[in-house]
């Protein structure tokens, strides 16, 4: 049997609970630091996460061809990120669940695109947006000026 | 580019920054790291902003004392600021357009809720709950 991680957004109306061994990433990509203000603190759950209430406040934003955002309609928490050709590939965010002690962040991604004025301790991975995408066999999208 | 705009991850809000930026403060508040995910890197500017499209931004009232702007399309967690007085508005630093010139983090406050799972590089000052409400007491009584 796996535990279960219970998770919410600020304003408790949308909660939801990861099952499974959990692994934290970190992503420095512009994206992730326009929306959530800084980097992304992603958790990810082996056996998945559900939204056990106020799935219908949460608001999806596509934010790229392949990638889809969810926030909190009333609080404006950001919550998840999920695949769009398949929304079961799910990901939370390390601060929305009550988290059982002894993890770290496992990987950086996009290290390329991290500002200089924060570095975090530790010796998780460091990916570029080259490795990452090459690692999952993705074409890296076209530059734009953001 | 500019050292003073910045807008939401969609572009529907639009602000500009008066006076002089600051340097970035962490906050690793429950609230903070249960609202953008992580903990919040914010800085403020001298003499505040003004949002080009004020009707784009959701407000919720996080406490007695502050509420927290988002973008209503696309969610991002873009401002905090005080009820009373909006001139103390601080916006994050991931918001800004322009991030180059950023020095480095100046200091980390609520320390003592900051979860086990992760650590800032440097040797700015840890601030814990207790010091930030005793300076904001102090502050008051000014």
């Amino acid at each position: 049997m796996t535990d279960l991680v219970n998770g919410q957004c600020l304003c408790g109306v949308v909660r939801m609970q990861g099952r499974g061994d959990i692994v934290l990433n970190a992503c420095h990509c512009q994206m992730c630091q326009r929306w959530h203000g800084g980097p992304s603190l992603a958790a990810n759950f082996d056996d998945g996460i559900t939204i056990t209430e106020g799935a219908d406040s949460v608001s999806w934003f596509t934010s790229s061809d392949w990638g889809e955002r969810g926030f909190c309609k009333t609080c404006g928490s950001t919550l998840f990120w999920r695949l769009r050709e398949d929304p079961s590939v799910l990901s939370g965010e390390a601060g929305s669940f009550d988290l059982p002690k002894g993890l770290e962040i496992k990987e950086h991604f996009f290290v390329d695109e991290q500002p200089d004025y924060y570095a975090f301790q530790g010796d998780g991975v460091r990916l570029t947006g080259a490795e990452v995408f090459a690692r999952y066999g993705m074409k890296p999208p076209e530059k734009t000026n953001d | 580019m500019s050292q003073t705009s910045g807008q939401c991850l969609c572009g529907a809000v639009k602000y500009e920054g008066q006076g002089e930026r600051g340097r970035v403060h962490l906050c690793h508040c429950r609230d903070c790291v249960r609202w953008t995910g992580g903990p919040f890197m914010g800085l403020q500017f001298s003499e505040g902003i003004q949002i080009a499209d004020p009707e784009a931004v959701n407000w919720y009232q996080s406490s007695e004392w502050g509420e927290r702007g988002s973008c209503k399309t696309c969610g991002t967690t873009m401002f905090w600021r005080l009820q009373a007085d909006h001139t103390i508005t601080i916006v994050t630093a991931g918001s800004l357009d322009e991030k180059d010139t950023m020095e480095p983090i100046e200091e980390h406050i609520f320390v003592d809720h900051q979860p086990a799972y992760y650590e800032f590089a440097g040797d700015a000052p840890r601030v814990t709950a207790t010091e930030v409400f005793a300076r904001l007491q102090e502050a008051q009584s000014d």
